[in-house]
Parts: C-alpha cells; sequence; structure tokens
C-alpha cells in the first residue's frame, strides 16, 4: 500500500484522539465513582439502577412510617402496662372493701382512692402520642373518653363514641401494605366500657359501706384483668411484628444498596489499572508518532 | 539517418519534459499539507518516431499532460458516509444533551421528584392532621411541577437551537453550493480550451464533500466537466440551473411549530440523512415524541392525584393545569394547608385519602392502565437512553469506515514526500543526463565543422 505523507499525520491524530477519549471518559468515571454517568453508558444497568434508587426511596418512607408506628405501639404497651397494675390494684382494693372489718370511715378513704384511679384511667384512655390519642380510633384529636359528672362533681360514666372508636388507625408500612397499629376502647374496657363501670360501682359501694356488692365483683374484676391482659399481648405482638418488619427492610436496604453499587459503582481498582494502560498507549502512541514523522529522504538529500 | 541536429533535439526536448516534471514535483511538495489536493504526475511518454530510410528512430521524451490522481468511486463512496455520519453525529450530540436534561440516574429527576412527592403523601398519612407535613406534601408537589416545568423549558431551548443551526447550516449549504456553481463555469471554460483544471476539481471537490455532510446531495459528472446537484429528487445546481434553499419556521394552529426547508419558490423537501436531516429528524419526530410522552405522564398525574384529592372534604383539586408545561399546585392549595385533604371523613385521624395518594405511586394508571408512573418514566428514560447509545455507536462506527475511506483516499491522492524526493533525484539525473548529451553532441559539432 503507497503511503503518503499526510496518512502518518491522520493515523496519528486519529488514534491519539481515541485515546484521549477513552482517557478523559476514564477521568470522569473515577472523579464521579461512578460507571454510568448517562443511560446511554449502560442502559440496562442504568434501568435496575433508577428502579433500586426508587425502591429506597420509598423504603425510605416507610422505614419512617415503621418507626413511628413502633414508636405509637410502645406508647400503646405502656399505657398497657400502666393498666394491668390499675386492674390489679382494684382487684386488691375489691378485697379490702369486700372485707367486713373495715368501718365506714376506712371504706370511705378507700371510695376516694378509687375515685383517683378512675380519674386517671380515663386520663389514661385520652393519652396521646406524638399529638394524637391512642385510643380514639379516627378522633385522634379531641378526647375520646368523656367522664359524666354528676351535680356534686362525682362520676357516674364514662362516654365514648364507638362509631369512629373502633375505626382502624392504617399505616403505609410497605408497598400496598397497610397496618392497623390501634387498640380500641373495647379492647381495652370492654365492650360496653364495663372497665368504668366496674370502678364506678365499686367505689358507690365503698362510699355506701356495702361489702356484699363488693364481694359479688370479683368474677368483673377478673374479666377485666383478664381483657387488659389480653390487649397487652396483642400490643406485644403487634410490636414483634413492627420490629420484624423493620429489621427486615433494613436487610433489604442494605441488599439493594449492595446491588446498586454493583450497578452503578466504579471498580475503582480495575479503572486505576485500565488508566495506567491507557496511559502507557498514549506514550508510546506519542513517542512513536514524533519520532516517525521526522523521518524523512527529505533529510539525507 | 538522423542528424546530429536531431539528437540535440531530443536532448532539448528531455531537458524541457524534465524540468515540467520537476514544476510538477514542486507543486506536489509545496501543497503536501493542502487540504483536498491530489497529488499530480506528469505523463511522460515516448515521443513519436521519426522515419528515415525506413528505419524508426525515437524523438526522445514528450509532456502529454498532467494527471490528477484520484478514485472516484471512493469520493462517492466517502459522501455516503459523510452523510450518514453528519447525521449521526448530530443525533448522538443532541441526544447527549437530552440525557444531560433527564438527568437519570440522580437524585434530582423527575423520578426522584415523583417518589418524594408519594412520600410525602405516605408520612402525612401518619399524622394526617400535622400542617408541617402538609407543608412537606404541597412542597414535594412544587418541586415535582418545578421539575417538569424545567425538562420542557430545557427541551425548548434544545428545540430552538436546533431551529437555529437549521437556518445557519441552509445558509452554509447555499454557499457552498453557489461556490460549486461557480467553480463549475470555470471548469467548463478551463475544459473548452483543452486544459485540465486539476486544482479546480479538488477545491469542487472539497465542497462538494462538504455539501454531503449537510444533506445527501446526489452528484453527477457531466460531459463537460461540471456536476450536477440533485436533493430530494429537486435539481439545486446544473447548467443553466441554480436553486438554493431556504429554511423557515410555520406555526401551526395547535400551538406548535414545524421547520420547513424548500426550494426557493418550490416545493419542501424531504431531507433524511446529514446535518440537516439529522436535526430535522431531532426537532420534528423525537423531541415531540419525548414531549408527549411527558406531557401524558404529566396529565396522568394530574387527574389520578386530583380525582382522589376531591373525594376528601375540601373538595378542592391538589394540580391543576393539563401537561407537562402546564402542571401546577392548585392556587388553593398553595394559598391554605387546610385544603390539603387527607380523609373522606374529616376525622383527624382518618388517612383514606393520604393514602390512596401515596398508593398511586404502585397503581397502574399510566399507559392505559399498564404502568405505574415510575414503571413509565422508566421505559421512556430507558428508550432515550438505548436511543443515544445507538446514535453514539452509529457515530463511532461511522467514524471508524469514514477514517478507513480517508485513509485510502490518501493513499491513493495524497503527496508522499520521500516519492516526490526519490523522484526529484531521478529527474535532477535525468536533466544532467540530457545537458551531457548536449554538450557531447555540441563537441562532436565541434570536431565535425573542424574537419573541414
Amino acid at each position: 500500500m503507497r503511503v503518503s505523507s499526510g496518512m502518518l499525520q491522520d493515523i496519528a491524530v486519529t488514534k491519539l484522539q481515541s485515546v484521549w477519549g477513552r482517557i478523559q471518559k476514564l477521568q470522569t468515571n473515577i472523579s464521579t465513582g461512578r460507571r454510568i454517568q448517562r443511560v446511554s453508558d449502560d442502559p440496562i444497568g442504568a434501568d435496575h439502577v433508577m428502579r433500586i434508587r426508587s425502591d429506597l426511596r420509598a423504603n425510605e418512607f416507610y422505614s419512617r412510617n415503621l418507626s413511628e408506628a413502633r414508636q405509637w405501639i410502645e406508647a400503646t404497651e405502656a399505657v398497657g402496662a400502666r393498666l394491668v397494675e390499675t386492674t390489679e390494684t382494684l382487684q386488691l382494693i375489691a378485697v379490702q372493701v369486700a372485707d367486713d372489718a373495715y368501718g365506714p370511715e376506712a371504706l370511705a378513704g378507700l371510695g376516694a382512692e378509687l375515685d383517683g384511679w378512675l380519674e386517671e384511667a380515663i386520663g389514661l384512655a385520652n393519652t396521646k402520642y406524638a399529638g394524637m390519642r391512642l385510643f380514639g380510633g379516627q378522633e385522634t384529636r379531641e378526647e375520646p373518653f368523656q367522664a359524666i359528672y354528676d351535680d356534686e362533681g362525682m362520676i357516674i360514666g364514662v362516654e365514648h363514641d364507638r362509631g369512629v372508636g373502633d375505626l382502624p388507625v392504617r399505616r403505609l408500612v410497605d408497598e400496598n401494605l397497610l397496618l392497623t397499629i390501634n387498640i380500641t376502647g373495647a379492647d381495652l374496657f370492654g365492650e360496653n366500657l364495663e372497665f368504668f363501670a366496674d370502678v364506678i360501682k365499686l367505689r358507690d359501694a365503698a362510699y355506701a359501706g356495702d361489702h356484699e356488692i363488693a364481694r359479688d365483683m370479683m368474677e368483673d374484676l377478673d374479666e377485666g384483668v383478664d381483657r387488659v391482659n389480653l390487649a397487652q399481648s396483642l400490643v406485644g405482638g403487634l410490636l414483634n411484628r413492627v420490629e420484624g418488619m423493620e429489621s427486615w427492610l433494613e436487610h433489604q436496604n442494605l441488599e439493594m444498596e449492595a446491588a446498586r453499587s454493583q450497578h452503578e459503582d466504579l471498580d475503582m481498582a480495575e479503572a486505576a489499572m485500565e488508566y495506567q494502560k491507557e496511559q502507557a498507549i498514549l506514550e508510546a502512541t506519542l513517542s512513536t508518532v514524533s519520532h516517525l514523522m521526522d523521518l524523512s529522504l527529505v533529510h539525507y538529500m | 539517418m538522423p542528424g546530429l541536429s536531431h539528437t540535440l533535439d531530443v536532448a532539448r526536448r528531455a531537458m524541457s519534459a524534465q524540468q515540467a516534471t520537476m514544476s510538477v514535483i514542486g507543486h506536489n511538495v509545496s501543497n503536501v499539507g493542502t487540504e483536498g489536493y491530489s497529488r499530480q504526475v506528469a505523463n511522460l511518454t515516448a515521443a513519436a518516431p521519426s522515419l528515415w530510410e525506413e528505419q524508426a528512430y525515437g524523438n526522445g521524451v514528450e509532456m502529454a499532460g498532467v494527471l490528477r490522481k484520484r478514485d472516484r468511486l471512493l469520493d462517492r463512496e466517502l459522501r455516503q458516509d459523510f452523510a450518514n455520519l453528519g447525521r449521526w453525529t448530530t443525533r448522538s450530540a443532541r441526544f447527549a444533551t437530552l440525557e444531560s436534561v433527564i438527568n437519570e440516574p440522580s437524585e434530582s429527576s423527575i423520578g426522584a421528584a415523583m417518589d418524594e412527592f408519594w412520600g410525602a403523601w405516605s408520612e402525612l398519612s401518619s399524622a394526617p392532621d400535622d400542617m408541617t407535613r402538609r407543608a412537606t406534601v404541597r412542597e414535594q408537589g412544587q418541586v415535582l411541577t418545578y421539575r417538569f416545568h424545567t425538562l420542557t423549558d430545557r427541551i425548548g431551548e434544545l428545540s430552538e437551537d436546533i431551529d437555529r443551526e437549521i437556518i445557519t447550516r441552509t445558509d452554509e449549504f447555499n454557499l457552498i453550493i453557489s461556490e460549486v456553481k461557480e467553480l463549475n463555469a470555470q471548469i467548463a471554460e478551463a475544459e473548452l480550451r483543452g486544459l485540465a483544471p486539476n486544482d479546480l476539481y479538488d477545491r469542487r471537490d472539497v465542497l462538494l464533500d462538504q455539501v454531503s455532510e449537510l444533506a445527501s446531495v446526489t452528484v453527477g459528472e457531466n460531459d463537460d466537466g461540471t456536476v450536477y446537484l440533485r436533493l430530494g429528487g429537486r435539481t439545486l445546481v446544473d447548467q443553466g440551473i441554480y436553486h438554493p434553499l431556504t429554511a423557515g419556521i410555520e406555526h401551526n394552529a395547535d400551538g406548535t411549530s414545524s421547520v420547513i426547508i424548500r426550494l426557493i419558490e418550490g416545493p419542501d423537501l424531504d431531507i433524511e440523512n446529514g446535518i440537516l436531516g439529522g436535526l430535522i429528524e431531532m426537532r420534528e419526530e423525537t423531541l415531540p415524541t419525548f414531549i408527549s410522552s411527558i406531557d401524558t405522564l404529566a396529565a396522568t398525574l394530574i387527574e389520578s392525584v386530583n380525582a382522589r384529592h376531591r373525594a376528601g372534604t375540601s373538595s378542592v383539586p391538589f394540580f391543576q393545569g393539563r401537561d407537562a408545561a402546564s402542571i401546577e399546585v392548585a392556587p388553593e392549595i398553595v394559598t391554605d394547608l387546610r385544603n390539603v385533604n387527607t380523609s373522606t371523613s374529616g376525622l383527624a385521624g382518618d388517612n383514606d385519602v393520604a393514602l390512596a395518594i401515596a398508593g398511586l405511586r404502585d397503581s397502574r394508571i399510566v399507559a392505559s392502565g399498564s404502568q405505574t408512573p415510575r414503571e413509565y418514566w422508566e421505559s421512556l428514560v430507558g428508550r432515550t437512553g438505548v436511543a443515544s447509545r445507538e446514535a453514539r455507536f452509529q457515530e463511532e462506527s461511522l467514524t471508524i469506515t469514514r477514517d478507513a475511506l480517508l485513509q485510502e483516499r490518501s493513499s491513493i491522492s495524497g503527496v508522499s514526500l520521500d516519492e516526490e524526493m526519490a523522484n526529484i533525484l531521478l529527474v535532477q539525473q535525468a536533466y544532467v543526463a540530457a545537458v551531457r548529451i548536449f554538450e557531447v553532441v555540441n563537441d562532436m559539432m565541434d570536431v565535425m565543422l573542424g574537419l573541414g
């Protein structure tokens, strides 16, 4: 093949251009730490990366919702624990009220104590967590349990709207997965709020000095303890479930992050090797080109 | 038998032929770096013999002309490649811009903004009564509309850039073909006078290469040395014909615009290749298709979010507008956060509306219910990426072909200094030898005259 003087130069320029092109690309990758700058660099890889990034973003919100749900359930659990104590104390007081050895004054004292417990129980039923009522169903703003007073300021009943109170409080904790996180007033205090009725009945018995009523109430009070314990075990189960979901989500995130990195991140060691190789090629090209360009018959005439 | 004067004549002819060859070599050496220059070769032939006593005696050397080393077929192939390369280089560059506008994979794309928007609703559903979270929903809504606007704005700019370039390139095209027309005239005149205007041919070939890069022009040659140019079945330049192009933007009734290239006072032209073809393709097909997909996505979001939002207590829409350019967060939402609906019942703990909107992330609501918004966006981005990659591959492979063809052309038409130097030595020696013959014959004549 005939080789013209311009050819050598053209080949040199083309080769140098392509080496420079590859070096520039490598350098961009190394400085960003990513092997995909644009989708066209690797459409399939970029597709994976976009999906994973999107799922990671969604998981971030799921895990925030889960963590808030967990805190809600933990708050519920704390209230439940206090209610267990309350029901157990009520049993003890009932034993005292039923005891004939207690005179009217002592019973009046127990009645006052029971009033205190009643108020605390209503307070617990209205507990707020992060500004939301835990046991009001979807009524989270206003107090869901209202004490009814008589003319003398005695609590004679508790009002609660079960139509709203039984509505579920739901949290979005995964793709299309809604988790109901609330325990209703009925779960804790009985279908007809028997708990409050029992306390009021016992208190009235104490004030009235009626040991008999107290003796008859023992079974009802046992039921109250069972009900709260059952609710607590539901809450415990819920908490386990949420914690399990949280750690699963975390595990998923780690795996997805690893997959994202595999698709998107640059293998630095490989890139550095590649870079050195290109550098060697560049140097060799430059040196041969400059040497060849200098060779010509012109110099020998 | 020829006399001594005949030999003197042969030597004289040799001297003048070698001198002419030397001039051709000088011309070649001078133009070693000239673009489009084709190596010229002195076509020396043995002069026709003379007869003496029925014996033919050679008359030495004769200059038959200066030849231009050029492969027409190669030129044709190269021009086709130039046209394809012009198209794909243009596409590849514009796609690169489009991809940087799309900005994926990243945390500041429409895809990310959609995720953040759904996420804000999901967070709001966990505390439906919370004003701060409502504010976040509103802000993420505004970020999303902002991303849509940025995308459409930048594609609009891209399209306007293309319009400007189409007009500039058309001017460039016209300039080139008008020069071809001028050169045609000069070449025809020179040919008529029996001259071979090699350097004019070279210049015209450079122009023909350039014009092919702009659009795939058909080039044909006439007997008088002139060329004719055709584009889209129309003759632009020929003997006595000259039709430049005109490019303009025409606004359509529906608010869109089209770019039209036509002959001045002639019909519209379909230009499919070359830089102009590539630009028109981007402007008239690629970008509008992309924008219409983005519009579909925006319209679906507006419609689906609003349908769920309106079901809530305040019955106001969340978004307004009808496409990617006009999507906005509704003014009722912007001015009063209480208009952000979280539920149908109005209960502080109800979150059915917020959940329904957050759930849109995974609902197949786009492309006649076959894709989620995210899938739709990802497949749009993916298609663009694949098209961009194809453009880059085409550009790369056509560049390789072009470089190979250019090498081949250079191998045939390029000047080799070594070759010219070798020729110089030969010509120099031939010239010196001819002078020697002259001297010797002169001596012989002296001797002969001395005899008398």
